[in-house]
């Protein structure tokens, strides 16, 4: 079976809607790194001109190929990437192997045999 | 006048090959290989407008073994060659033998009604198909 990874950067506050988004659209699982700090487009400032660190969480999912393109774009609408400026954006890499996914594998099966 | 009477794909094909799912490993198809003593595995319609795929040992040494692939964790529709390049039961071999000569393979799937009645190479045109009518 081939994987893909999805790697998401949001903002912390939408970390939750976005991660049941994913698994609603077939994400088996999903690793939260919290504290990453980013900027868009444009760079935020305080209204006293100081730099604004936006608070980002990187969102990894690993999921299955034919899911991939599906599950990417419903982060995408979800998190309003597209409509609001700097909210966010995510990845898809191919994945060479991937182990300890057993028990997705067993599920995913079911799941995309039509698609074969 | 050459008053050659023609022999069709069904009269020459051999049944050397086995089904496998698509959803099964390499190390579990290579298994069905081996208790078969076939080299030649078809991947299953899984309904009337699904195609047959097919895979060959050598697909599996060139996908698999050569690029280090894990054959617990490939499956075979993975490496599958899907839809597979099928010839129908009433062709002459004379076609047949053109027809693999123009795309370049040396086997083929015969095909009836949607179904696979058994598979023809060239040893097969050659040996059962050339001299059978003196």
């Amino acid at each position: 079976m081939r994987f893909k990874l999805i790697v998401a950067f949001v903002d912390d506050d939408c970390t939750d809607k976005v991660m049941d988004a994913a698994r609603e659209a077939g994400a088996t699982g999903a690793t939260v790194i919290n504290h990453a700090r980013g900027e868009g487009i444009k760079k935020r400032k305080t209204f006293m001109g100081l730099g604004l660190d936006i608070q980002r969480d990187v969102i990894l999912f690993l999921v299955e190929e034919h899911m991939s393109r599906h599950i990417l774009e419903t982060i995408s609408t979800v998190g309003e990437f597209d409509t609001n400026s700097g909210k966010g954006i995510a990845i898809q890499l191919d994945v060479e192997d991937a182990v300890g996914v057993a028990h997705q594998v067993e599920e995913l099966s079911k799941e995309i045999e039509d698609q074969i | 006048m050459n008053t050659r009477k023609p022999v069709f794909n069904k009269d020459v094909l051999n049944n050397n090959f086995a089904y496998v799912d698509g959803m099964r490993t390499v190390a579990e198809a290579i298994n069905v290989a081996t208790t078969n003593q076939v080299n030649i595995l078809i991947v299953e319609k899984r309904h009337d407008h699904d195609e047959y795929g097919m895979v060959l040992l050598s697909d599996i040494a060139r996908k698999v073994l050569a690029v280090d692939k894990s054959p617990e964790r490939t499956n075979i529709y993975e490496i599958m060659n899907k839809p597979v390049f099928s010839v129908p039961a009433e062709m002459d071999v004379r076609y047949t033998a053109r027809l693999f000569e123009r795309f370049d393979i040396n086997k083929a799937p015969v095909i009836e009604n949607g179904k696979i009645l058994g598979f023809v190479s060239y040893d097969d045109i050659v040996l059962k198909g050339m001299c059978s009518q003196k």
